[in-house]
Parts: C-alpha cells; sequence; structure tokens
C-alpha cells in the first residue's frame, strides 16, 4: 500500500513538470552586453562665487570613475541622452564647500539618488568619490568602492616607504618615514589600522599602526621574519608568517601580537596567508611539492589541499571579498603574470599579459583588482576590472610603485 | 486499490497524451502566421477582406465593419485577377488583314477559344468569391476579433513584445552572470497608455530589472490602443540574452 502511494505521488510529480512547462512564447530576451547611457552634466554654482576650475574637477573624475566602472557609456557633457543624467552643483563659501549631485533617470522621469556634502575645499574629491559610491549602489544594489584608499610601497624617497592615495592615484599621502626598508602592508576591515614590516629596528618585524591617530606598535618581533601580516576579516587577528621555529611557517597572533596558533608544520617553505571573507579558509602558498603552489587549507590549520596545478610558480594569493575567486601571480615567459582562480581549482584564468604583473589585491567590493606592473618600463600601480578588463594606471609618480593594497571606503 | 488502480492508469494515459513520451503527433498550439514582410501589429486584419487600394491610401481609412460584410471587392493581397484572355485571339484576327474569308474550322477554333476563355474566368471568379467567402465567415485564424482589415500581423500580444523587444534592444543591460529571468505584468489601457508596470518575479540583478523598465517605458510611449477598445493585461518573462 505504501509503495503503491509512493508509486502515485512519483507519476503526479512527472505529471506536474509535464504539465506545468512554462511557456517561452512571450520571452523578451535583454541584450547583456550594453552599457547603460549615462550622461554628466555641467558642475553649476549654486551660490557664492564660480569657481570652473571646481566644475571641470568634478566632471573629470566623475568620468573617470564612472568609466572604470564598467557600466556606463559616458556621454560627453552637454550631450543630450536618452537615459542617466548625473547632475552636480556647488556653493563655495570660503574654504567651505558644499556640494549637490543628483542621479537622475530621463526614460523613467525618476531622481534616484540625491545627495549633499559639506566640508572644506580640499574634500571635493572625497565628496565626488562617495556620490560615485552612491550611484553604484543605488544601481546594483552593492556600494563602490571608490572612497578606499590604497596603500603602497613607493621609492620616491629613495627607500621603501608606505604611501596612501586615492583609489584614482590622487591625493598620496605618507605614512612611513623611518628610512628603511617598509613591506607588505595590509589594511584592517575596518580601514582605520594598517599593518606592515619594517626593518627599522634592524629585523623584518610586523607593526601596526592607527591611520588617524599616528599611534603605532611593534606586534610581532620574533627571531626572524616577521611579515607578510594578512588581517583576519573580524579584524581582530592576523595571520603571519614567521622563523622563529627555523623554516618559514604561517602562526595566528592577535592584533596586539600575542601569538595563538601554528597554521603550518611543515619543513617546505609556507608564506603569503590569505583569508576567505568568511573567515573559515586560508590560501597560502607552499613549495611541499617541490614548486611554489597555492593551497588552501582550513582556518585552524587543519586539511591542506592544492589549489593550482598549471604553472610551476604560483604565489601572493588573495581571496575575493564575494568569495568566488582567488587571484594570484604566476611566473612564466620572464616576468609574472596575473590569473584567478575559483577556490576549487577550477576556472584558471589569465588577467594579464603585458609587462611582469604582480602583487594582486582585491578591491573591499571585489569589483577590481589593483596590482603592480612594469608595462610602461618602470614599475607603477595599476587597476582593473575583477574580469582583467579595463587596465588603467593609477599611481602617477615616476617612482617605482609596488605592493598596493585597497582599504574599505 | 481500485481507486488506486484507476487513478494510476489516468496518470498514464495523461502522460502518454501530454507528455513527451509520444511525438507531437496533434500539435495543439495554435499555429502562428508569421508575416515575414510586416511586423507585428496593434490591429490586424481580423478575417474581412481589406478595403480596395484608394481607400486605404486615404488618411483615415472607414473602419471595416466586424459582423456585417463589405461589398464584394478585389482584396489588397488578391491574386490578380485573370486578363479576358478570349480577347487576345480577337485582337490578333483584327490585326491580321482579312484577307481571304474565314474558313469554318478557323471559326470553329476561335469559338472554341472564346468558350474556354470564359471558362477560365468563371473559374477564377469562383475561387475568389470562395476565398471571400471563408474571409468573411471568419474560417482564417489570422487576425483578431476587432481588426479593422487593414494590417497584417498575429496578434496584439506579439505587437507589445515586438514594441518592447526593439525599445529594451536599444538599451542593453551590463548584468551580471548570475541574473535569472524576471516576470512583468504590464496593463495597458484602452487608449494604449501604460497604466500598470508590475514587477512579479525580480531577476536578481538590480540592473537588469531597471533596464526592463526602461524599455517598457520607452516602448510604451509609442504603443496603439488594444484591437478591441478594452483594457490589455498581459505578464512577459524577460531573459538576459
Amino acid at each position: 500500500m505504501r509503495k503503491s502511494l509512493l508509486y502515485v505521488l512519483l507519476m503526479l510529480l512527472v505529471l506536474s513538470t509535464t504539465f506545468c512547462r512554462a511557456d517561452n512564447s512571450d520571452v523578451i530576451t535583454v541584450p547583456t552586453s550594453g552599457k547603460l547611457q549615462l550622461t554628466i552634466a555641467p558642475t553649476t554654482a549654486l551660490s557664492g562665487p564660480a569657481a570652473p576650475e571646481l566644475g571641470q574637477e568634478l566632471g573629470e573624475l566623475f568620468s573617470f570613475d564612472m568609466g572604470v566602472s564598467g557600466l556606463f557609456d559616458v556621454a560627453p557633457s552637454g550631450t543630450a541622452g536618452s537615459g542617466l543624467v548625473l547632475k552636480s552643483g556647488y556653493a563655495l563659501n570660503g574654504n567651505s564647500l558644499v556640494l549637490e549631485c543628483r542621479l537622475f533617470d530621463q526614460i523613467l522621469n525618476r531622481e534616484l539618488a540625491a545627495k549633499r556634502y559639506s566640508g572644506g575645499k580640499r574634500d571635493l574629491r572625497r565628496m565626488a568619490h562617495a556620490f560615485s559610491d552612491e550611484v553604484l549602489r543605488v544601481l546594483t544594489g552593492q556600494k563602490g568602492p571608490f572612497t578606499g584608499r590604497v596603500a603602497y610601497v613607493t621609492r620616491s624617497s629613495g627607500n621603501k616607504e608606505i604611501f596612501a592615495m586615492d583609489y584614482d592615484g590622487h591625493n598620496p599621502q605618507r605614512i612611513t618615514n623611518n628610512g628603511s626598508i617598509n613591506l607588505n602592508p595590509d589594511f584592517a576591515p575596518s580601514g582605520k589600522e594598517i599593518i606592515y614590516t619594517s626593518y627599522k629596528k634592524g629585523n623584518p618585524d610586523l607593526y601596526r599602526r592607527e591611520l588617524f591617530t599616528g599611534y603605532e606598535a611593534r606586534i610581532s618581533a620574533r627571531p626572524g621574519l616577521n611579515a607578510m601580516g594578512a588581517f583576519a576579516p573580524d579584524g581582530k587577528r592576523i595571520a603571519e608568517v614567521m622563523t622563529k621555529d627555523g623554516n618559514s611557517e604561517i602562526y595566528l597572533i592577535s592584533k596586539e601580537g600575542r601569538e595563538l596558533a601554528r597554521l603550518t608544520r611543515d619543513p617546505a617553505i609556507d608564506v603569503s596567508p590569505a583569508w576567505s571573507p568568511d573567515g573559515s579558509k586560508i590560501v597560502f602558498v607552499s613549495d611541499r611539492l617541490g614548486k611554489p603552489q597555492l593551497f588552501v587549507m582550513n582556518a585552524d590549520g587543519s586539511n591542506p589541499r592544492r589549489l593550482t596545478t598549471a604553472g610551476a610558480y604560483n604565489v601572493t594569493p588573495r581571496w575575493s571579498p564575494k568569495g568566488d575567486r582567488i587571484v594570484y601571480a604566476r611566473q612564466g615567459g620572464g616576468g609574472f603574470q596575473i590569473y584567478a582562480i575559483n577556490p576549487d581549482g577550477s576556472g584558471d584564468t589569465q588577467l594579464t599579459t603585458a609587462g611582469s604583473n604582480e602583487h594582486p589585491r582585491w578591491s573591499p567590493d571585489g569589483r577590481f583588482i589593483v596590482f603592480s606592473s612594469t608595462r610602461d618600463g618602470g614599475e607603477a600601480i595599476y587597476l582593473m576590472r575583477a574580469d582583467g578588463s579595463g587596465q588603467t594606471r593609477i599611481s602617477r609618480g615616476k617612482a617605482r610603485d609596488s605592493h598596493p593594497t585597497w582599504s574599505q571606503g | 486499490m481500485f481507486f488506486l488502480s484507476f487513478l494510476l492508469h489516468v496518470v498514464i494515459f495523461a502522460i502518454i497524451l501530454k507528455g513527451p513520451l509520444l511525438p507531437a503527433m496533434h500539435p495543439e498550439e495554435a499555429p502562428v502566421y508569421v508575416d515575414v514582410v510586416t511586423m507585428p501589429v496593434a490591429n490586424p486584419q481580423s478575417g474581412m477582406p481589406a478595403p480596395s487600394t484608394s481607400t486605404e491610401a486615404a488618411p483615415a481609412a472607414p473602419p471595416a465593419p466586424a459582423h456585417k460584410p463589405p461589398a464584394a471587392r478585389q482584396p489588397e493581397m488578391a491574386v490578380p485577377a485573370a486578363k479576358p484572355r478570349a480577347k487576345e485571339p480577337a485582337a490578333k484576327a483584327k490585326a491580321q488583314p482579312d484577307k481571304t474569308a474565314p474558313t469554318p474550322s478557323a471559326e470553329e477554333a476561335r469559338a472554341f477559344n472564346q468558350r474556354m476563355a470564359k471558362l477560365q474566368q468563371k473559374a477564377e471568379d469562383q475561387r475568389q468569391a470562395d476565398v471571400l467567402n471563408r474571409l468573411r465567415k471568419g474560417a482564417s485564424r489570422t487576425g483578431m476579433p476587432g481588426g479593422k482589415g487593414n494590417q497584417a500581423g498575429s496578434d496584439y500580444t506579439s505587437y507589445v513584445k515586438s514594441r518592447i523587444q526593439d525599445a529594451i534592444d536599444s538599451l542593453g543591460a551590463p548584468t551580471k552572470a548570475s541574473t535569472q529571468m524576471a516576470l512583468v505584468t504590464i496593463t495597458i489601457g484602452a487608449d494604449g497608455r501604460i497604466l500598470d508596470y508590475h514587477l512579479d518575479k525580480r531577476s536578481g540583478d538590480p540592473i537588469f530589472d531597471d533596464t526592463v523598465a526602461r524599455g517598457v517605458t520607452l516602448a510604451g510611449k509609442s504603443l496603439k490602443p488594444p484591437p478591441d477598445g478594452r483594457q490589455y493585461r498581459h505578464q512577459f518573462p524577460f531573459k538576459p540574452q
């Protein structure tokens, strides 16, 4: 009896799927290759004195932000469009500035976003980037990364110092000034702290610095190497590489520097830890099978498994904030190229081809990758979308810039 | 057990009848008439013969009555009427100088040709009359009730779909790979304006959903009214290409 009932239910299931086939005769297809039409209207003075240079700077900034996003066909200012319009106006009173920005949909006849920012004249770019973030949030449901800062290592002063700049290369600001070698900067998830390795006291030690107060602490100064620190997504723990036990291994420490756990135990070299966005796994580099390859282990060090199978020298991995891709650099042909791979080892894709490209890092929203490249001669910081499109140079100096990392805005 | 057996037989019979087990010997879907020359229009012919060419050329064509058949006249798309071939031999006969008196055999041949021409003309007239009768009786599946009979096309849904598709093709949407199909119900008033737009199922990508809304809005600026003068409501699926 029970079998019969089961059979009847099964048949009814088959029957329902047979009869409930969707009628596709009315399906309208939407081409996904196009871009949104966006016109950036000329900036107007709302009150106070006119400042044409502000309007020009705003226009260029919005064009760059929107163009980099890859979502828009940006029409020149003054062009009558039939899509979205970005309007802005400013009120300048001495050094204080009020900026009003609006995004309008001409077809739906609807205002999508409207923001007013107040601050100093020097905050103009930050205000405008904030509105660019808002535009992406309104249209895609996810905030843009344009107010984030990019920290990097530069040789502009002769030594290897750490600077931070806007994501588009403007406003470079010095973070370290010790005349020594400073390496591997990494932002805390909050964007308010940064860790890096410095040789300023002779040994390569790990430092943590609060960006707004300038307070700095040496959090890991064990004998030997204390380097490649990577903040966990909770912002309370740091995975780092130490050689205090005679071999390069990955350890877990608190952000105050207390050792919590040793994660790898292998006679081979284990370096470059990077966290999955949920904090449950760590991808790292190991030559335990002979050549440097990417491995993934649980956050407690258990169950390591090999990730990359192609290429003889794969290094500097970083897990995307969305968790779906891991970007890394592979040596070959006299230099490095950047690749991305799925966490299950599938979908290994080359993203760069020109010059030598290293040190890839994700933007906080996972839309972009920053990296250093030698394609224009000297080493400079570049930006590309997650699929490798839209590769653009962002660092503006002539010095050698490398090791970029992108903070939360 | 009898009930279970009966139910099973019904289920199996229904699967065989409706399911993919048998080839579609009796397709149930209504035939779709595709006019490869004319795009779908709002008011396709309703099975009535079209007015004469001179009437159609006028800016405001008089509406063809839906229930009262018009006077029989040559349809626009009808095969050109057969020329009275009977005249040809006569013309030829006139053109030729009548040098000799017609022989009885020549006269018989001419008479025979005339009879044949009349028969052919009669057969052609009968064929045209049959076509017109079929159209008057509404036997044809082309067109829809309320149509004016002066436009070709399939139905109003195809017309609306075509207009929205054109509008959306001009927009494009940089959508995510994971974007799903969106379902939208559109209500069009008797005057052709879009009265209501309802997103029944989101695609998972706001840009995709907004692009659909923009496309419908763009198309709605130039929609013709539904042919039966009533409110039109339909759910359209939108799929990333």
